[in-house]
Parts: C-alpha cells; sequence; structure tokens
C-alpha cells in the first residue's frame, strides 16, 4: 500500500467516526470496509489514541456498544445462534430470557442495556429454552401457557414488578410467542384461537385484540414483531394488506427481514420501546430499517 | 320358498282388498317366521355383500394384495421364470363384472323388499309382491314397479369394473399405448391451484384510503367500523377460506350458513381431506399417466423416477422408452439375512442369475453379527458360532463383490438396477468399502417399492414380474367412473341404514306407546285398506271398573298378538293406560304408607329421639295387640337389612340403643354386611353400652352371636389393670434409664480415652493405678529406688529404671555372662 492511500484512508476514517456517533451499531452498507478501515486506523495510531476503540475482530466491531445512547438497535449473538428472539423476550417492564449459565456475559449485556429498574428474569418456560416463542406479554401483563412449572412461574412472580399480571393460558396453540403479536396497546392474534384466550388477552394485557393473518399465514406472531412506535412484518406480505393492517393496529409498519433475508422476523428480532436485539446475521440495511420503524435512533426520535 | 309359505299360509286373491284372516286365524296360527329374523338376516348379508363388494370389485389394489399373497393363486414357476403364479379362480374373477353386480342388485331388492315387507301395515299378513307384476298392477293400478327401478339402478351403478387390462410393460401393446405424449394425470383438486390467486388479485382497495380488510373484501368508512369487522365470526371465516385456498363469502352468505348450523367450519377444528384419490393412487407407489389418446395406465413410479425427484412430463415418457422400449435389459438385486439372490433380466428372461446364503444372522437373537460387534461396544463374543458368522460375514461381501464384477459387463448395459438391502449392513455391502460396487449417485438405481420376503430366485423373478406390470385403464372418465361408483354406492348406503334407523326402531319402539304419525314414509304406495280390526275396543273403553277383568283378558290377547303389531287407535291406548293405573295403585299405596312410616322411624332413630320412639312403641303395641314387642323393634328399616338397633348405633344415639334394647331388641341381628349392632359402629360409647348390657343380662342372648365381648372386665377393674400395668411399665423403664446412663458413661469415656495420645493413654493407666492403691507407690526404681509411678520406666531383663543411667549403672554391676 503505498503512501498516498494509506493516507488517504486514514483521512477517511478519522472522517466516518462522527458518522458511528450518529448511526452507532452500523456504518452503512460497506460495513466490511468501514471495520478494515478503523482497525487499519486504529492498529496505527495505537499509542497515540488511547481512548479510541480497538476493533480486533469483525464481530466486536459489529457489536461494539461505543456512542449508543438509551435507544439502541443492536445486533447480539446468544450461545451461537442468530434466532435470538426465540429465547428472550422483552417488554417495557420486564425481559424474560433462557441462558443457561446464570453468570454469562450475556445476561450482564442484557442487564446492562435495558433499564437499570428492569428485572431481567432467567427462567425456562415449561422446560423449555425458547421463552420467547413460549409467552407473550407487554408492560402491562404476561400471558404464559398452561404447561409451565410451578417452579418457574414462582420465581418469575417473585421477580417481577406487582403492576405486572401474569396469566397462564389454557390453549390448544401453546407457542403463545407465535400465535399473538402484541404492543401495549393491540394485539392481533392467530384466526384460530380460543374465545376464553382472546378475553385473557384483553384483560391481562389491556390490549384490543385482533384475529388476523399476514400473508396467508396465520402465525401472526411469528412474521410480526411490535412496539408503540412501529412494526416490522415478515412473510412476504403485499402493500394492500400491510396498509390495512397499519391503520388496523395505528402504528406504521414496514415489510422487512431479519438475518441477512429471514422471513421470520419474530425469531431473529427481539424489541421494546428502547431496545431491540437481533441476530448476528443481521444486516447494515436490515439495522437501519429496524433502527427506523422502531424509532431507535436519535435521527428519527419517537413521535 | 319364503314366498310359497306365505301365500300358502295367507293365500287371498288379487283383487281381494282385505286378507282373507279371522280372528280365529290370528288367534290360532302363530306366524312360523319371525320377520325380524329375516330382516335382521338380510339386512346383514347386503351389508356384507355391498361393503364386500365396494372393495373386491372397485379396488384393483385388493385383487392385487390377494394376488400377491396369493390367497387365491397357486404358484407355477418354470424354468425361464416366465410364468410365475396363477389365478386360482381365475375365470370368477374374469367375470365378476358380470355376477358380482347381479348379485348385488339381488340382494339389494331383497334388502329393499324386506323393507317394504316390514314395512306393511300387518307385517306378515299382506307382503308387497315384488315377483309378481301382474299382480301388482292389479292392486296398483299402474306396472312401473320401483323396486324393480331400484334394482336396476343399483345393478347398473354396481357394475364396477373400469375397463382395465393388466400388461407388461415390455409388451406391444404398452408399447403402442406409451408411444406418443404422456402426461401425468392429476386425479382431482387442479382446480384450486388457478382459482386462488385471481380474485385476491383482483380485488384492490378502489379507495385511497387504507381502511379494508383484503381477505373479506370489504372497505369501511371509518376505523371503528374496521375495528369492529375484524372481531366478526364472519372475518374469522374468511380467514379460514383463506387459508384453505377459497374465495372468500360475502356477509350474507355468511349470515345464511350459520343459519343453517354451520358454525362447525368457524371454529377450531381442521377438516382436512386426507382420503383423497391422488393419495390413495399415489401410496402404492405407483403413478397415474395419460397417453395422448386419453388412455390411462399406471405403473410402479419408481421406475420412472427417484424418490426425490420432480416429474416433467417430457422427462417422463423419455424414461419410460429408455428403460422400456430401448433397453430392456434390467437388474435385480436382493440382498438380506445373508442370502444374496441377483439376476439380470432381457425383457421377461433372465439371462445371468446367481442365488447364495452364508450364515451370518444369529440365530434365535437375530440381527447380524458386526451390528452385535458395535453394540457391545468391547466385547466382542468370542464363541464358534460368533466367529463363524463374523467370517461369513467377510465371505458375503467377498462373493457379491465377485458375482457383481464378473457381471460387470452386463450390469453396465442395464437400464435399471432395482435393489433391495435393508439396513446398514446390507447397504455397505453394495455401496460400502474403498470401490463400492454401485455408485450411490447412479441414476438407473431404484429400490423396490413393495415388500419382499426372502432373497431367492423365485423371489427375484416374483419382484420383476410383479414390478414390470402396468395396468392401462380406459379413458380419464371411466377410470374417474371408480371413483364415482364408490361415492355412489357409499352413499346409497348410508342412506339406507339412515332410513333404516330413522324409519324402523322408532316404530319398534312406539308400537306398543304410541300411534303412527299420519304422514309416514312408505316405500311404495299403496291403498289404505280398511279393514276390520282384530279385536274391538270401543265397548271396553267406554266401560269402568266393573269391565277391568275382561279388560285383563284383552291385554293378554293382544300381547300375544303383538307381533302382527299395533290395532288400536292412539286414544284407546291411553285411555288403556290411565285406566291400568288405579289398579296398581292399592298396593303402591300401601307400600308407600310403609315406606313413608320406616323413613320416619329412621328419622327419630337418627335424631335420637327417645320419646318419640316410645310413642311409636305404643302406638304399635295398640294397634295391634297380638303382636310382640320384638316385631317392631327388630324390624328390618332399609334396603340394607338394617334394624331399629343398628340405625341406632350407627348414628351413636346411646339412649335410643338402651331403649331399645330394654324394649327387646335383639343385639345378635346382622344386617347384609353381616355385622351385627356392635360391629357396625367403631364409637367406644355404644359399644360400651352394648357390653354393659351385656354385662347386666348375661344369659339374655347368645353374645358371641353379637360379636359382644362378655368376659372384658368392667371399667373400674380395667383401669386398675391398667396402674398396675403402668406401674410395672414405669418401674421397667427406669431400670432401663439407668443401665442406658451407665453405657453412656462408658462411651463417652471411651471416646475421650481414644481421642488421647498414646502417652496420654499411659499416663492415665498409671494414675488409676494411684489411685486404686490409695496413693501407695507401686512403681520404683529397681536400683535407686525412685519413685517412677507415672513415669515410663526403662526395662531390662524384666527390671524398671527410673532412668537410663541407673539401667546403665545396674549393667555395670551385673555384666551378661555369655555363655
Amino acid at each position: 500500500m503505498s503512501e498516498q492511500e494509506s493516507h488517504h484512508l486514514e483521512e477517511s476514517s478519522a472522517e466516518s467516526l462522527p458518522e458511528f456517533k450518529a448511526t452507532r451499531n452500523y456504518t452503512g452498507p460497506d460495513e466490511q470496509q468501514s471495520w478494515w478501515y478503523i482497525k487499519r486506523w486504529s492498529q496505527d495510531w495505537k499509542s497515540c489514541y488511547n481512548s479510541v476503540p480497538f476493533y480486533i475482530s469483525k464481530e466486536g466491531f459489529r457489536t461494539r456498544r461505543e456512542y449508543c445512547g438509551t435507544r439502541k438497535a443492536l445486533r447480539i449473538r446468544f450461545e451461537n445462534t442468530n434466532e435470538i428472539g426465540a429465547f428472550i423476550k422483552i417488554t417495557n417492564s420486564y425481559c424474560l430470557l433462557c441462558s443457561e449459565d446464570e453468570s454469562a456475559s450475556f445476561l450482564k449485556t442484557v442487564k446492562g442495556d435495558l433499564a437499570s429498574e428492569t428485572p431481567v428474569i432467567n427462567t425456562s418456560l415449561a422446560g423449555c429454552r425458547i421463552t420467547g416463542r413460549m409467552c407473550v406479554g407487554n408492560k402491562n401483563g404476561l400471558l404464559l401457557p398452561e404447561t409451565v412449572y410451578d417452579t418457574e412461574l414462582q420465581l418469575i412472580q417473585n421477580e417481577l414488578p406487582d403492576s405486572v399480571k401474569i396469566h397462564t393460558v389454557e390453549e390448544r396453540l401453546s407457542a403463545l410467542g407465535n400465535v399473538i403479536a402484541c404492543n401495549d396497546n393491540v394485539a392481533i392474534v392467530h384466526p384460530d384461537i380460543n374465545k376464553e384466550t382472546e378475553e385473557i388477552i384483553e384483560d391481562t394485557l389491556q390490549v384490543e385484540v385482533f384475529r388476523h393473518m399476514i400473508a396467508n399465514n396465520p402465525l401472526v406472531g411469528s412474521y410480526c414483531v411490535l412496539n408503540n412506535h412501529g412494526g416490522l412484518v415478515g412473510g412476504g406480505i403485499s402493500n394492500v394488506e400491510l396498509e390495512n393492517l397499519s391503520s388496523l393496529l395505528q402504528v406504521p409498519l414496514v415489510a422487512g427481514t431479519v438475518n441477512s433475508g429471514s422471513k421470520v422476523i419474530a425469531s431473529g428480532l427481539a424489541v421494546n420501546d428502547n431496545l431491540a436485539y437481533s441476530g448476528m446475521k443481521t444486516t447494515s440495511s436490515e439495522i437501519s430499517v429496524i433502527e427506523s420503524i422502531f424509532k431507535l435512533s436519535k435521527a428519527c426520535p419517537p413521535c | 320358498m319364503l314366498r310359497q309359505k306365505l301365500s300358502e299360509k295367507y293365500a287371498y286373491s288379487p283383487y281381494q282388498s282385505t286378507p282373507r284372516l279371522t280372528q280365529h286365524n290370528l288367534k290360532s296360527e302363530q306366524p312360523t317366521i319371525s320377520e325380524w329374523k329375516l330382516g335382521i338376516i338380510g339386512l346383514f348379508v347386503s351389508l356384507i355383500v355391498i361393503t364386500g363388494k365396494l372393495y373386491f370389485a372397485n379396488l384393483d389394489y385388493i385383487k392385487q394384495l390377494v394376488l400377491e399373497h396369493r390367497l387365491v393363486s397357486y404358484e407355477v414357476i418354470t424354468e425361464d421364470g416366465e410364468v410365475m403364479f396363477k389365478v386360482a379362480w381365475k375365470d370368477a374373477v374374469k367375470y365378476s363384472n358380470v355376477w358380482l353386480p347381479a348379485l348385488c342388485g339381488v340382494l339389494t331388492t331383497y334388502f329393499t323388499w324386506i323393507m317394504v315387507y316390514l314395512d306393511s301395515q300387518v307385517p306378515g299378513v299382506q307382503p308387497p309382491s315384488p315377483f309378481s307384476p301382474s299382480k301388482y298392477k292389479a292392486r296398483s293400478g299402474h306396472s312401473f314397479h320401483l323396486n324393480y327401478v331400484f334394482a336396476v339402478l343399483m345393478g347398473v351403478l354396481a357394475e364396477p369394473q373400469v375397463e382395465m387390462e393388466v400388461l407388461k410393460i415390455f409388451e406391444e401393446k404398452f408399447h403402442l399405448v406409451i408411444r406418443d405424449k404422456i402426461q401425468s394425470v392429476l386425479l382431482e383438486g387442479n382446480e384450486s391451484g388457478d382459482t386462488e390467486e385471481s380474485p385476491k388479485r383482483e380485488w384492490a382497495a378502489n379507495k385511497t384510503n387504507s381502511l379494508a380488510c383484503s381477505y373479506c373484501q370489504i372497505q369501511f368508512d371509518h376505523v371503528t367500523q374496521q375495528r369492529e369487522h375484524y372481531k366478526l365470526d364472519w372475518h374469522r371465516y374468511n380467514l379460514r377460506q383463506s387459508l384453505l385456498q377459497k374465495p372468500p363469502i360475502g356477509e350474507e352468505e355468511f349470515v345464511e350458513k350459520t343459519a343453517k348450523d354451520d358454525i362447525s367450519s368457524i371454529s377450531g377444528s381442521d377438516s382436512e381431506k386426507e382420503d383423497t384419490l391422488d393419495a390413495y393412487a399415489t401410496a402404492q407407489g405407483k403413478i397415474f399417466l395419460q397417453n395422448s389418446e386419453g388412455k390411462v395406465f399406471s405403473m410402479y413410479a419408481c421406475l420412472l423416477c427417484n424418490k426425490k425427484e420432480e416429474l416433467r412430463d417430457d422427462v417422463v415418457a423419455n424414461r419410460l422408452r429408455e428403460c422400456c422400449v430401448n433397453n430392456k435389459q434390467w437388474t435385480v438385486l436382493m440382498l438380506g439375512g445373508g442370502h444374496f439372490a441377483g439376476a439380470i433380466f432381457k425383457g421377461d428372461d433372465a439371462i445371468l442369475h446367481k442365488t447364495f446364503h452364508c450364515y451370518t444372522v444369529r440365530a434365535g437373537q437375530g440381527g447380524a453379527q458386526s451390528s452385535r460387534d458395535n453394540k457391545s461396544g468391547g466385547t466382542h463374543p468370542k464363541s464358534a458360532g460368533a466367529s463363524l458368522r463374523r467370517y461369513n460375514e467377510q465371505a458375503l461381501v467377498q462373493h457379491v463383490r465377485g458375482i457383481i464384477e464378473a457381471w460387470k459387463s452386463e450390469l453396465d448395459r442395464c437400464s435399471l438396477i432395482i435393489y433391495r438391502a435393508s439396513g446398514p449392513h446390507n447397504r455397505s455391502v453394495l455401496f460400502g468399502g474403498g470401490a463400492p460396487l454401485l455408485d450411490r449417485t447412479d441414476s438407473r438405481l431404484r429400490t423396490i417399492p413393495f415388500s419382499t420376503r426372502r432373497a431367492t430366485f423365485a423371489e427375484v423373478k416374483r419382484v420383476h414380474s410383479v414390478i414390470t406390470l402396468a395396468h392401462v385403464y380406459g379413458e380419464v372418465l371411466a377410470f374417474l367412473k371408480c371413483i364415482f361408483v364408490k361415492m355412489m354406492l357409499l352413499g346409497s348406503l348410508e342412506s339406507a341404514v339412515e332410513h333404516f334407523t330413522r324409519h324402523k326402531l322408532p316404530e319398534q319402539n312406539t308400537k306398543r306407546s304410541k300411534a303412527r304419525s299420519s304422514c309416514i314414509d312408505r316405500a311404495k304406495s299403496r291403498e289404505i285398506v280398511e279393514r276390520p280390526l282384530p279385536m274391538t275396543q270401543e265397548d271396553s273403553s267406554s266401560d269402568n271398573d266393573i269391565e277391568l277383568s275382561t279388560e285383563n283378558q284383552d291385554v293378554s290377547f293382544e300381547e300375544s298378538l303383538q307381533e302382527f303389531g299395533d290395532t288400536l287407535t292412539p286414544e284407546q291406548r291411553k285411555q288403556r293406560i290411565k285406566k291400568k293405573k288405579p289398579k296398581k295403585s292399592r298396593s303402591k299405596k300401601l307400600k308407600e304408607q310403609e315406606e313413608y312410616r320406616k323413613n320416619e322411624l329412621i328419622e327419630v332413630l337418627r335424631r335420637g329421639n327417645v320419646n318419640k320412639l316410645g310413642e311409636l312403641l305404643e302406638n304399635h303395641l295398640k294397634i295391634e295387640e297380638n303382636q310382640l314387642r320384638d316385631g317392631f323393634v327388630n324390624e328390618v328399616l332399609d334396603d340394607k337389612g338394617n334394624t331399629l338397633l343398628h340405625i341406632a348405633a350407627m348414628n351413636e344415639q346411646t339412649d335410643t340403643l338402651e331403649f331399645l334394647l330394654k324394649n327387646d331388641a335383639n343385639p345378635c341381628a346382622k344386617n347384609q354386611k353381616q355385622q351385627t349392632p356392635y360391629t357396625s359402629t367403631q364409637s367406644k360409647e355404644i359399644r360400651e353400652a352394648l357390653k354393659q348390657f351385656a354385662r347386666d343380662n348375661p344369659d339374655k342372648y347368645n353374645y358371641n352371636k353379637a360379636q359382644i365381648q362378655t368376659n372384658v372386665l368392667s371399667p373400674e377393674e380395667a383401669n386398675e389393670k391398667k396402674k398396675a400395668q403402668r406401674k410395672i411399665k414405669k418401674e421397667k423403664e427406669k431400670i432401663k434409664r439407668k443401665e442406658n446412663e451407665i453405657k453412656k458413661q462408658e462411651e463417652s469415656e471411651k471416646e475421650r480415652f481414644l481421642k488421647l495420645s498414646d502417652r496420654e493413654k499411659r499416663a492415665l493407666a498409671a494414675e488409676r493405678r494411684i489411685l486404686s492403691q490409695s496413693g501407695a507407690v507401686i512403681a520404683r526404681c529397681f536400683l535407686c529406688a525412685a519413685d517412677i509411678t507415672g513415669k515410663v520406666p526403662f526395662e531390662y531383663l524384666g527390671n524398671r529404671f527410673c532412668s537410663v543411667d541407673c539401667l546403665k549403672a545396674h549393667r555395670m554391676q551385673n555384666p551378661v555372662v555369655l555363655s
């Protein structure tokens, strides 16, 4: 590499730093190059800039948390899987996850990312680790399948704040996370869900419940992720349907993917009003869509 | 025959509107045939035949199954393997499309006739006449006999045989069939793919706003409307429709549907059509194809493609021609359980074949030796048999390798290699090893799509002959007719059963209790003939109690005639029932009274109301003076055989019990559980009361029988005894405690001692000794006589010294003389 080029690189990387600040967790479509710039740059100027982060691994770069505010969309790796949404459930008042190791860095990370008073409950549900798919909840309440163990229920009850109602649901479609998608105001549910369950959802989560499908697929919980500012819908939904759904739910919706093109949005994404976790494979453009629709960046503050 | 009998018995001319039967006739002669038996037999026979026929005639699958299992075939294996098996009832099967429908038709006619016969007003008396059109015409005025029409219709419908030819696929005839374009047949359900998209694609919101439901294809003016809509059942129904790839329905349509109580389709139950024709056809591993002339034929799909391959019509045609016409050389290899059989066929002839058997499978346990070896981990069995089998496994592999290598040139020329090698071991023989015999990715490889028996040459030939069969049907229409017939027969069967249950069973039930409703559906139109009833009931119905006896006779007579159906009008029936009531009621009243009295008594006993009981007893004595008291007090009150005493005892009413005992109630009485009053309760008070009574009146009853323990001490005595026993116990306990304490002390001391070091132990022992000697010095130095009590002495020749110096000095003084 010639002198000139390296100089140019230095300049460009130096310029790009503030850009990171604004957009935090991604650097634009040419992320790989940016990473390379930073790596070079930080290696060369290590001695001079001790405070500047020194990203030696690509993963470290992709998951870096510098310059993050309180609202952020982050890539995260959960025990070597990209399907983060299956294992973690984030709501505005609590967080459920199932990490095998209590002292795992993952748990600490999550605790650090969430607001300090938010309880992070490490539990399985009915012996399954796919906590995010087994339960559904928002800031008002939590619905658990009927098969959940007493010990687990006890643990959750102890940890959760009193304002959060807990209810178990006797339902044929027991993976509640897959059949119900909700934010703090509305919920869309699988068309075959029980009338009783519907009532329980209304009472416990204090939401308005609509039976709907997404692109002819009844598993609305899998193909749709909502927070109070917006929602990401996957599974090849048509524009008309998207508009209808958006007007129904009264939140802006966008069709998209996670984890480099996975249509099953909910398995690769866990969201509350201030935080979004997506799988490691999520591309920068996907992250940007997530940030903008869930109102997680400073560039687009929540309305 | 039945007809003959009936006509002999109830002969009447066709013009006669009333049968020639009199009361005498009815009374004296019971019908010899029970029409119920007849009807049920007829029903069963026809049901069996129809269902059997459904399976046998319609489904060549069953036929093939039967053939394969050699139920109706015998095997003829010629040298060249041309004729594998011969159908034993060849002719029967061949002409089955003639005689089966005929049989079916006849039996159905029989069945319907039986129905009508039973339905006639007086069953068995005036049967309809299905076998005589002229008679029928005379009676009905026209000769359009519905039964015959039905029979003919059934016969026509039951003609089930699709013109089907079984061809060898190497035959010229078959080659003609597949000469030109071939396409696969979609048996049904091909319309859904096209229609599902179209309405949805076309539909788009006309207005610019997004207030709409795309599933129900409806637009709203306001958000609240939209929100309401999403909670409707109609919306839910349309979601379901959309899942089933069906177009949505409008609101009015939905309302209509729900009005018809078709809610079931909205509820969560998924009704899936599993039993489609396609599923049936492909379940046997067959593929249905159609040529340009519209002829449908089926053959084993494995001949044309591997399991996972997708079918394209041109590919199929090419493959078919390749393997059937151009290159008729096929290989069949079978390997399993130490048996190997392989043959290379050219057309139908085996040009090369080889079979052999190695002893590799463990007798008794089954399974290959190698798998056993792998399973057990470290220890391989070392028996002679095990090593033999191990050796044979190797030998088998080598043999197979040798054979296949020898056939190499022929094998390469084959268009298909059909093999069976179940299990990893057998597969590894063909595909495993450094240089596999067969290439796993070879496109010519196929597995056998049906179950086979032991690998022998005969079996190989059978496989080849079965797999090369093709069934050529007629046109698609003819092919689908199969299904149509099936549906029709099932439908008619269902309706017949329904008819039977709906019309027959209620009638059966109501024959005695209810008159027929005016709107009875008869299978056949017939003039309703006024006939004199066998018995007139008018007079009896108008009479009063005096006629009761005659009425009774009537009833019995009626009963004997019950098989002939009901001859009463509903009003008469009602009256009769009413009249019967008062006759019964007298005894009933008495019974009721009794019951009431008993219940009252039980209640009194339960409450323990002694005064009331006394009153009742006195009343009883007053009323029936001749009876003794025990008639009252020993009465069995409830259906469990409990007497008054039992009830009093169970309810723990001591006073009542004592009162009863005083009034000669027998404590030996047992209830149905064989319990006496004493054993019927667990209460101590009651038992004590009974014992007390036994003590007071020792000779009155046999208390052994009453299971009361009479030799038991009185309470005071018992108390004394108990006190004495307690004392003894206390003393014993004291002694024990003392012993325990001593033991504990010892043990604690022992522990302490064990914890001490050796030196301390010695010191302790010494101290003891000193103590026991009460201060006297017990050990002194041998030389200087110093006190060495409590010290460890130095010993030399049995003498003890206080120090080494003393010992030395002593030694110096008394040198040891060595001899």
